[in-house]
């Protein structure tokens, strides 16, 4: 993932001007959720903890927290991964 | 610009004192798993104790005039001496990821230097159980050396530019929960160890540093991650912030759940 996709100058553009970014410690979830000082916190790692596979998981969520589109990375194809995950930033992004 | 040429001219001995923690945490137990696991992933440093030279020190030092906030590369082939201090099987040569060791200028006086650097670097374990494994199964590609990889090095040296020689020096894995990959039997696991540190201090050498110019520590580990990984210019940031951001922005969040530390070469 960081030396395909996220290494891509148009991934970085994507990312930076149209979306918040994240990435978290499937191990730090349940902490977080716990230790929360703001309920919109909380809600987002109760949402993240669903997601607990052993498979690296890419989430597109709304402003309230909704998981709109959920990519887990073993399903990229071995080709074209850069390609592929223009592809599904652009596929939220166009709604 | 600042010339470092000749500023080690001290002759004395710098004693670094090597410490390396036991394995506190694991997401699989995996180096509990057998009695052959346990030999491989009971480590502790090769030198408690070594002494260096102050010229040891000079392949932190950069070959051209430096000014604060420049960085410069790092041979890491000549930097596997000081982890040889931990073990024998210190490599540069990764198996996976990001190789390379940088460094940079992060403050300057009329009397000090410091600078901060960055290593990845991991080891190369033996025993004659994963070398019987190794040799029965020679005949596939994924019979690998067991591995002990460490997510980064975080380094740090203090130069007394008056007296040309070594105020501090570190050389250490940041402590988080999950720091070390582990390797072996053809399985891996991540780990936490909450200590593996090589650190020298001159007793004699206490004074305050008031810097004449200086970039903070924070900044620095950033331009040194920069120089390994092109996706750390996404703008990551912590979840609470993101959270707030995504609502202040009226943003989508863009999140990636993982097991292993996306920053780091633990995972």
């Amino acid at each position: 993932m960081r030396a395909g996709p996220l290494s891509s100058p148009e991934v970085i553009k994507i990312l930076n001007e149209q979306f918040v970014n994240v990435w978290v410690l499937q191990r730090d979830i349940q902490e977080i959720a716990e230790g929360a000082k703001f309920k919109n916190l909380n809600t987002l790692a109760r949402t993240f903890q669903q997601y607990d596979t052993t498979s690296v998981n890419i989430l597109i969520l709304t402003q309230e927290l909704e998981v709109v589109m959920h990519l887990p990375e073993d399903t990229l194809p071995r080709q074209n991964r850069t390609q592929e995950y223009l592809a599904f930033l652009q596929q939220f992004l166009e709604g | 610009m600042f010339d470092f040429k000749n500023v080690l001219s001290n002759f004395s001995g710098v004693q670094v004192q090597a410490h390396w923690a036991a394995i506190a945490d694991s997401s699989l137990n995996l180096h509990n798993e057998s009695l052959q696991h346990i030999e491989l992933f009971n480590l502790s440093p090769s030198y408690p104790v070594k002494e260096y030279k102050s010229s040891d020190f000079e392949v932190c030092l950069p070959s051209s005039p430096m000014m604060v906030g420049d960085i410069w590369e790092l041979d890491g082939e000549e930097l596997v001496a000081f982890l040889h201090q931990f073990h024998s099987g210190a490599t540069v040569s990764l198996i996976h990821g990001e190789e390379g060791a940088f460094a940079c200028l992060r403050a300057l006086s009329l009397n000090y230097a410091e600078i901060t650097f960055r290593v990845h670097a991991e080891f190369v374990l033996e025993s004659l159980a994963h070398q019987e494994w190794q040799q029965a199964n020679s005949a596939n590609d994924w019979a690998d050396e067991a591995r002990f990889i460490p997510g980064q090095f975080v380094g740090q040296l203090i130069i007394n530019l008056k007296t040309g020689s070594i105020r501090s020096f570190s050389l250490r894995l940041p402590s988080r929960n999950s720091n070390v990959d582990i390797n072996a039997f053809q399985c891996a696991d991540m780990v936490y160890v909450p200590r593996m540190e090589l650190i020298a201090n001159d007793p004699n050498d206490r004074i305050k540093i008031a810097w004449d110019s200086e970039i903070t520590e924070e900044s620095s580990h950033r331009m040194l991650e920069l120089k390994f990984y092109k996706f750390a210019e996404i703008d990551w940031m912590p979840i609470d912030e993101a959270v707030t951001r995504s609502k202040t922005k009226n943003l989508p969040i863009h999140a990636i759940l993982l097991w292993g530390v996306l920053s780091d070469e633990s995972c």
